[in-house]
C-alpha cells in the first residue's frame, strides 16, 4: 500500500500543477480585468484617487506583468511584489469586488455551504441507504414497486422546481421567512447560539431539495449493486451452508455494492463547497455557488480563480482518498484490462 | 531445486529516481517558499513518505530472495524465512494508479506464523514465486481470499472457485512450470 500511496501522490503533484495552470488561463482568457473595466470606467469620471489604488492594485497583484509570472506568483511559487505570497503561503489573492481580502470574502459562506451541502449528503445516506437494502433484498414486492415510483419522481423534478414549492409551502403554512438560510437580522453578525438556531430552522428545505435528487439516485444504484451481488454463487453457497441472512448481507454482498460510492468520494468533496449553485441561486442561499457565479461575471479573477483551485484541490484529494479505500478493500484486477507488469 | 530472485535494474532504477523527484517537490517548496502552515504540514507529511519509500527502494536493491523446497527466504539485514510447511496464507493484490485498472502492479503477500514477505511484480520470477506459494497453499489446504483467487486466475493459476471466471483455466504444475 506504501507503493501505491507515494505513486498516488506523485500523480497528484503534476495534476495540480496542472489544473492551476488551467484555472489561471480560462479565467484570465476575457479580454482585460477586472481593474482595467474599473479604471475605464474611472477615467469617465474622472475620480483621481481611485484611478491611483486601481494602479496600485494592479503593480501590487503583478496584473501588469506577463501571463506565465502571474500565474507562478499566484501559485505562490514565484516572488511577486511582496516576496513569495501565493495560493502555497496561504494567500489566496485579494477581491477586487468585494474590496476584501478572498479569504474573508469567503470564510462566512464557505462555512454555511459546508454545512449546507454536508447535512444534504448525511440526508441522502440516511434516507437511500435503508430503502436501497430494502428494494433490493425485496425485489419486485409492492414496497419495492413503490419506492421505485418515488425514486423515479424524485429523479425527474427539477431542484429549482421543488425549492419554489416547499418554499411556498413554508410561508404559507409554517410563516417562514421565504429564501436565505437565516432570518435577515442574523446576516453579517458573529456566530450566536440563536443565529445557530435560525440557520437550523431554514435548513431543511435546501437539505430536502439538494438530497431529494441525489436520494433517488443512490437508491437506484445501491438497489442495482446489492442485486448483482446477491445473485452470486458465494451467496447462494453460503445462504445453502447456513449463514443468517442479514449476516451474510452485512458481511459480504453490501460491502462489494458500497465500492462505487466509496469511488465516488472524489466527487463528493467538492460538492460539500460548491454544489448546488442553481438551488441557493433560487433560495437566496449566501452560501458559495452564488458568489462563484458573481466572481466569474465581473472577472474578479483571484476571487473566481482561488475558489475554483480549492474545489479542484478537494477533487483531487477526494479521489486520492476514494483510491486508497478501493484498493486497500478490493485490489483486484480486471481480466480485461492491460498489463500486470 | 533452489531458485534465486532480485528485483531488475530498471525498477530500482525507476524506485530512486520516483524518490529523487519526490523529495524535490516536497522538501525544494518547504525549503524556499515559505509555505504557509497546512500546505507545510502536507509537505512534510509527503517529504517523510518518499523518505520511506527510498530506504525501502535501497532494501530492494540489496534485497536477495531464495526460494527452495524448504521454504522462501529473504536474505540480508532483515532477513525473513518462511518454512512451506508453516506456512499460513498466500495473497495477491493488484494495484494501478488508473481508474480503469490498466498499467498496474501485484504484489505478493506470503505469511507464516508472525512474519510476512512481502514482494512486488517488478521482481525477477515473479510468476514463478506466485505458482509455487500458491501451490503450497492450496497443498496445505489454505484458504483464498476471493480477490487472491481472481488475480490468480489472471496468472492462469487456478485455486478453484474464482467466481465469474471462464471454467478451464491452466493450473500450472510445480514451479510454474
Amino acid at each position: 500500500m506504501l507503493n501505491y500511496t507515494i505513486r498516488r501522490i506523485l500523480i497528484m503533484i503534476p495534476t495540480l500543477l496542472v489544473i492551476s495552470l488551467l484555472t489561471f488561463t480560462i479565467i484570465k482568457l476575457p479580454p482585460g480585468d477586472f481593474l482595467s473595466n474599473q479604471i475605464a470606467e474611472l477615467q469617465s469620471q474622472g475620480d483621481r484617487s481611485a484611478l491611483e489604488r486601481a494602479a496600485f492594485l494592479r503593480k501590487q497583484y503583478g496584473l501588469d506583468r506577463p501571463f506565465i509570472e502571474q500565474y507562478a506568483t499566484w501559485v505562490g511559487i514565484w516572488p511577486g511584489e511582496r516576496g513569495f505570497s501565493g495560493l502555497l503561503q496561504g494567500d489566496w489573492g485579494w477581491s477586487f469586488e468585494y474590496n476584501l481580502p478572498v479569504g474573508e470574502v469567503v470564510g462566512d459562506r464557505l462555512i454555511l455551504t459546508f454545512i449546507l451541502n454536508f447535512s444534504a449528503i448525511l440526508f441522502t445516506w440516511l434516507v437511500a441507504f435503508p430503502i436501497g437494502v430494502y428494494s433490493a433484498t425485496r425485489q419486485y414486492s409492492w414496497g419495492d414497486y413503490g419506492l421505485t415510483l418515488l425514486g423515479y419522481v424524485g429523479l425527474a423534478t427539477p431542484s429549482f422546481l421543488l425549492a419554489l414549492v416547499l418554499m411556498y409551502f413554508a410561508n404559507v403554512h409554517f410563516g417562514m421567512s421565504i429564501g436565505g438560510i437565516m432570518d435577515p437580522q442574523y446576516l453579517g453578525q458573529q456566530w450566536s447560539w440563536d443565529k445557530v438556531a435560525s440557520v437550523l430552522k431554514h435548513l431543511w428545505i435546501p437539505v430536502i431539495v439538494i438530497g431529494t435528487a441525489s436520494t433517488a439516485g443512490m437508491i437506484r444504484r445501491l438497489r442495482a449493486n446489492l442485486l448483482d451481488e446477491l445473485q452470486k454463487q458465494y451467496v447462494v453457497t453460503a445462504r445453502a451452508k447456513g449463514v443468517p441472512r442479514l449476516r451474510l448481507l452485512i458481511k459480504y454482498p453490501l460491502r462489494m455494492a458500497l465500492n462505487p460510492f466509496i469511488a465516488d468520494i472524489g466527487n463528493l468533496l467538492p460538492s460539500i463547497v460548491s454544489g448546488s449553485a442553481i438551488v441557493a441561486v433560487v433560495l437566496s442561499l449566501q452560501t458559495a455557488g452564488p458568489m462563484l457565479l458573481s466572481a466569474l461575471r465581473s472577472q474578479d479573477q483571484y476571487l473566481a480563480g482561488s475558489f475554483l483551485m480549492f474545489m479542484s484541490l478537494l477533487t483531487v484529494f477526494g479521489m486520492f482518498i476514494s483510491d486508497l479505500l478501493l484498493a486497500a478493500l478490493d485490489p483486484r484486477i480486471r481480466l480485461s484490462g492491460g498489463s500486470v507488469k | 531445486m533452489t531458485r534465486l530472485h532480485r528485483y531488475g535494474r530498471r525498477a530500482i532504477v525507476i524506485g530512486y529516481a520516483r524518490t529523487a523527484l519526490g523529495l524535490s517537490c516536497t522538501l525544494l517548496p518547504l525549503g524556499v517558499m515559505q509555505p504557509a502552515l497546512w500546505v507545510g504540514v502536507a509537505l512534510t507529511v509527503g517529504a517523510t513518505l518518499f523518505l520511506i519509500d527510498g530506504a525501502r527502494c535501497a532494501g530492494r536493491h540489496a534485497m536477495k530472495l531464495v526460494v527452495d523446497d524448504a521454504g522462501i527466504r529473504v536474505l540480508g539485514l532483515f532477513g525473513v524465512t518462511i518454512g512451506w510447511d508453516r506456512l499460513r496464507a498466500v495473497e495477491l493484490a493488484y494495484y494501478s494508479t488508473r481508474r480503469d485498472r490498466g498499467a498496474g502492479w501485484m504484489q505478493l503477500v506470503i505469511r507464516g506464523p508472525g512474519k510476512a514477505i512481502r514482494v512486488d511484480s517488478d521482481i525477477d520470477g515473479f510468476d514463478r514465486i506466485v505458482a509455487t506459494a500458491s501451490r503450497r497453499a492450496l497443498q496445505l489446504g489454505r484458504p483464498f481470499h476471493e480477490r487472491t483467487r481472481i488475480n490468480l486466475a489472471s496468472l492462469s493459476i487456478d485455486v478453484g472457485g474464482a467466481a465469474g471466471y471462464a471454467p478451464g483455466t491452466v493450473v500450472r504444475g510445480a514451479d510454474g512450470a
